[in-house]
């Protein structure tokens, strides 16, 4: 049955969920600032190759360009932040989330409409490059210097105010919403919305003759992937306290389809295993300069190349053959 | 049904509907009219249009000239996702069902497109399966079709008739007023053929549904049909009942030595 199928799979998520958080929120109690510092950005990568899998795995579009979003978000954050200085940091980034789908919407009804596959993708890298060179350009940004003094808000919540600047709160809030995004990104896929996202990933002709507005939905995909690129994006601001026009370069977005092949794109884990490991290449091969870059890219090719569905199809495939193996050593009398 | 239903109560019409492509004049001016409740077969040798006049009545693309009505409204220009939420329903001639998702997956997806596609807006749950109703309607359909057994299977895994029932099972989920069958029995076995016959049969007499059908199989035309319709080169050249059809001077000629002489 579906029913429990979906079960299972809800009790599973939410256990791996569980482990990795009880993980991240004991980090600053056993490792160095350093580390920490990796495992709060960790956490903004997650949701961006999560996000950006949302589209691709389950709704079929491909986006170069998905950086942009991070970039918007982050600006957006700190601009209104800086002007506005009274406006509750959670409405802040709210804002910058709902700010970052509303670009999407827009480009995505301009770009939706005929272009599919690479023209979407390379409408999307268009689309990256021009908020690279705006964010260079706008005095008001900080032009290529980048958007400096960027600071940690104090969180009010009625009955106490938290101050994110001090200690580790900081971390921790961004562990919070990360993990709020992770789950709400969770609950869209596996949902009615995901079905109707993973039957045009499917087939979209096919969708049509359903009487799904095909259109409609990728632009749904878009804006939610969009939207909650944004808020990481938004929640990197105040974490780096800097920000450069680099988070909006096409390298950057690469990143989320690096973690989403490295990983796996059928699994809704894909991104996550995959932006992990990225990060453990990434950290041990600190040291190494200019080797780092051949080492991380040799891995990467050699995954690709060896597990076609990434680490976690090589895994499940893997489980796959041994199931059958028991099932031959345990049932001889099936399979005769 | 009778030629005078067709005239007084039509349900699907096309007028004059011309479809070129860029080497090729596909339709040259089709004419016709299906009505209420008909079973109305196109046949035709092959390259005279069935799939390009199928494409044209369902949406898939768009007639060049000339009109296509439904009860009256003109679709001609309707994208085919606008057309399905009127009542249309469609297979296709290779079965397409959604590969990667189980027998059962594919049935909720169009049980919950129909939801959408008749405004019925279900109550804001926050669990991600598939409502008490929707289920209950999923079992309901997939015991119609025969793919109860079969529920938890990739669709990609299932055998070529059995896709085809998927998809009819998808296309039922919707309650089309008027069900397009792209040659519904195309690349199955005898026996597997007349099943099929037999199923399209039993719907067509228990959802009381307008069926529009192309085939190349006249023991299945001659089984399902009410109405035929004869297209050769582009253009209509003999309506009628399958009696008359049969008995029509041009069309023997078109068909002269192949088997509708002695279907």
């Amino acid at each position: 049955m579906m029913s429990q199928a979906s079960n299972s799979t809800w009790k599973r998520d939410a256990a791996i969920a569980a482990i990795i958080l009880v993980v991240l929120v004991s980090l600053p109690f056993v490792t160095s600032k350093g580390i920490v510092f990796i495992a709060g950005t960790l956490a903004l990568h997650v949701v961006f190759g999560l996000s950006w899998n949302l589209m691709f795995g389950q709704t079929g579009l491909v986006s170069f360009g998905h950086a942009s979003f991070f970039a918007i978000g982050g600006y957006a954050f700190a601009w209104a932040a800086k002007i506005a200085p009274g406006i509750h940091p959670l409405l802040l980034f709210a804002g910058a989330g709902l700010f970052g789908s509303l670009v999407a919407l827009i480009v995505g009804i301009l770009a939706l409409r005929r272009s599919i596959g690479v023209y979407f993708a390379i409408l999307t890298l268009a689309l990256s490059q021009i908020v690279y060179l705006l964010l260079s350009y706008i005095p008001a940004l900080g032009r290529e210097d980048g958007f400096t003094g960027i600071r940690r808000p104090r969180l009010s919540l009625g009955f106490t105010t938290i101050d994110l600047a001090s200690g580790n709160n900081y971390y921790y809030f961004m562990i919070a919403m990360c993990t709020l995004l992770a789950v709400g990104l969770w609950w869209v896929m596996h949902g009615r919305m995901g079905r109707v996202f993973k039957s045009i990933q499917q087939d979209a002709e096919r969708a049509a003759f359903l009487g799904i507005d095909v259109q409609a939905y990728r632009l749904r995909s878009f804006a939610i992937a969009s939207g909650t690129t944004a808020i990481a994006g938004a929640l990197y601001a105040p974490w780096l306290q800097l920000l450069t026009p680099e988070i909006a370069h096409w390298t950057f977005s690469a990143r989320p389809i690096l973690y989403t092949l490295l990983g796996g794109v059928q699994s809704f884990w894909g991104p996550v295993v995959g932006a992990v490991v990225f990060a453990v290449l990434e950290y041990g091969t600190r040291t190494l300069h200019g080797l780092s870059e051949i080492i991380i890219g040799s891995i990467l090719l050699v995954v690709v190349l060896a597990f076609p569905g990434g680490l976690l199809g090589g895994l499940s495939r893997l489980r796959k053959r041994m199931n059958r193996k028991t099932i031959v050593t345990a049932r001889p009398e099936i399979v005769r | 049904m009778t030629l005078h239903d067709a005239t007084t109560n039509p349900l699907l019409v096309a007028t004059n509907v011309v479809k070129d492509y860029p080497s090729v004049k596909v339709l040259k001016g089709v004419n016709l009219s299906v009505a209420e409740g008909d079973s109305f077969a196109v046949i035709g040798p092959n390259g005279a249009g069935k799939t390009t006049l199928f494409k044209v009545l369902t949406g898939e693309v768009f007639a060049d000239r000339g009109t296509v009505r439904f009860e009256g409204d003109d679709v001609t220009r309707m994208p085919e996702w606008k057309r399905v939420r009127l009542g249309f329903g469609r297979s296709f001639q290779v079965a397409r069902v959604f590969k990667e998702l189980t027998t059962q997956e594919n049935v909720v997806i169009a049980i919950e497109a129909h939801e959408r596609n008749t405004g019925r807006r279900p109550a804001r749950r926050l669990a991600c399966r598939p409502s008490p109703d929707v289920r209950e309607a999923v079992e309901q359909t997939l015991l119609e079709v025969g793919l109860i057994d079969k529920r938890d299977e990739p669709a990609r895994l299932l055998s070529h008739g059995d896709k085809k029932r998927l998809e009819l099972a998808m296309s039922l989920a919707l309650q089309p007023r008027i069900l397009m069958l792209d040659e519904p029995t195309a690349g199955m076995s005898p026996a597997d053929r007349r099943a099929a016959t037999e199923l399209i049969a039993a719907i067509r007499a228990r959802h009381r549904m307008t069926i529009v059908l192309t085939e190349h199989d006249m023991e299945v035309v001659f089984g399902l049909a009410s109405r035929v319709a004869v297209l050769h080169q582009g253009a209509v050249i003999a309506t009628g009942t399958p009696a008359e059809v049969r008995d029509d001077a041009m069309v023997r000629e078109i068909y002269l030595g192949s088997e509708l002489i002695h279907a």
